[in-house]
C-alpha cells in the first residue's frame, strides 16, 4: 500500500508542466534548424513557466541574427552556470557590436565548456580583435551613443546601458590614444 | 514498520530515476536534444557571423561615406563622358566607327545604341530613341514589333 502510494506521489510529483511539450517542439525544431518555429515555441514554453525556454528562445534569436532581442531574452539567465548559453549569449553581443560585453563573457567562460566550446571562444575572441576599431572614429562612438538613446527611448534601459557603456570605452581609448584626458559619457551600471 | 519505508522510498525512487521514465519526460529530452543542437550549431557560428557582415557599427557611417564617393565618382565620369562627346560632336577626337555610322555610334549607326543620349545640330538634347522614332519594345515605325509578344501565337 505504501509502495503504491509512494510511486503515485513520485510520478504526480515527476509529471511534466504544462510547456514541457512546447519545449519539447521547440528543441526540435531548433536541432532541424526551424529556428523561427522554436522560437514560438520556446516563448510560449517560458510564458507557461518552463525552466530554461528562455534562454533557448535566446539561443534562437542568435541563430535568427536578432541579436539584440536575443539579448532582452537572455536577461534573467544566470551567468556563469552554462558554458554553452554564456557562449550564444557572447555571440549576441558580438552580433549586436557590443565587444566589450561579448569579450566579457568569453573570458568568464574559459575551459568549462570542453574543447569544442574552448576552439569556438578562441575563434570568436580573434574576430573581436579584428572588428573591434582600434582608433575609434567619433561617429564610431556617435552610433554607440544614439543606440543608446534610442533604445532608452523605446524603454530598454539594460540593453541601451550596454552601447552607452561600450561607447563610453571606446571614448576613452580615443581619447588615450590622441592623448587627451577626455574620459567620454559616463556609463551606467547595468549589465545586459 | 521500517521495512514498508524502505520499500517504498525504493520503489519511489525507481519510478522517478528508471531510463523508461526519463525517456518519457519531454522537458528531460528537450534539454538533451538541445544541449546537442546548441552545440552543433554553434561551431563556425563566430567565422560566419564575421564573414556575413561588413564592419563594425561604424559600417553606417563607413557606408555612407562609401555611397559619397561612388556618387562622386559615377558623376565625374558622367562629366568626363560629356566631355569626350563634346569632343566628338566638334570633331576633335571624332573616331572612324563614329564617322561612319557603325554600331555603337550616336547617329546613323545600326540601331544597336539604344537611348544614348546625344544632341542634335541646334544643341537640343536627343537621344538614340528619338532620332530612330522608335523605343525597344514598342511597335517599330511601319506596324512592325520588335518583340512579337505572348498576342502573336
Amino acid at each position: 500500500m505504501n509502495a503504491a502510494v509512494a510511486i503515485l506521489l513520485a510520478s504526480t510529483l515527476s509529471a511534466p508542466g504544462p510547456g514541457a511539450e512546447h519545449l519539447l517542439a521547440g528543441a526540435r525544431h531548433f536541432r532541424d534548424g526551424r529556428y523561427g518555429e522554436a522560437l514560438v515555441e520556446f516563448r510560449v514554453a517560458a510564458a507557461l513557466g518552463e525552466e530554461g525556454a528562455r534562454a533557448y528562445a535566446g539561443a534562437s534569436l542568435v541563430k535568427l541574427e536578432r541579436f539584440e532581442e536575443a539579448l532582452d531574452a537572455f536577461e534573467g539567465v544566470p551567468r556563469g552556470q552554462d558554458a554553452l548559453l554564456d557562449y550564444y549569449r557572447a555571440l549576441a553581443c558580438f552580433g549586436a557590436h557590443l565587444y566589450s560585453c561579448a569579450e566579457d563573457i568569453l573570458a568568464g567562460i574559459g575551459d568549462r565548456g570542453g574543447p569544442r566550446i574552448a576552439a569556438e571562444v578562441a575563434s570568436l575572441r580573434r574576430e573581436i580583435a579584428a572588428q573591434r576599431p582600434r582608433a575609434p572614429a567619433a561617429d564610431v562612438i556617435a552610433w554607440y551613443t544614439g543606440r543608446c538613446t534610442a533604445l532608452r527611448e523605446k524603454n530598454r534601459p539594460l540593453l541601451a546601458s550596454a552601447y552607452c557603456r561600450e561607447g563610453a570605452d571606446l571614448a576613452a581609448r580615443r581619447a588615450k590614444l590622441s592623448g587627451t584626458a577626455k574620459p567620454g559619457p559616463a556609463a551606467p551600471a547595468e549589465r545586459p | 514498520m521500517s521495512r514498508r519505508i524502505a520499500v517504498a522510498l525504493f520503489a519511489a525512487s525507481l519510478a522517478l530515476w528508471s531510463p523508461r521514465a526519463r525517456a518519457d519526460d519531454p522537458v528531460q529530452e528537450a534539454h538533451a536534444i538541445m544541449r546537442r543542437a546548441m552545440l552543433d550549431r554553434a561551431m563556425g557560428t563566430a567565422r560566419t557571423m564575421a564573414g556575413d557582415r561588413e564592419m563594425a557599427p561604424a559600417s553606417a557611417a563607413a557606408r555612407q561615406q562609401l555611397d559619397r564617393m561612388r556618387r562622386a565618382e559615377a558623376e565625374r565620369a558622367a562629366h568626363q563622358r560629356a566631355l569626350e562627346h563634346g569632343a566628338r560632336r566638334s570633331g576633335a577626337g571624332r573616331t572612324e566607327r563614329d564617322a561612319r555610322g557603325a554600331p555603337g555610334g550616336m547617329h546613323g549607326g545600326g540601331g544597336d545604341s539604344w537611348g544614348a543620349d546625344c544632341q542634335d545640330a541646334a544643341g537640343n538634347s536627343r537621344t538614340k530613341d528619338m532620332h530612330d522614332g522608335g523605343m525597344p519594345g514598342h511597335p517599330m515605325p511601319g506596324g512592325m514589333k520588335a518583340s512579337p509578344g505572348p498576342s502573336g501565337r
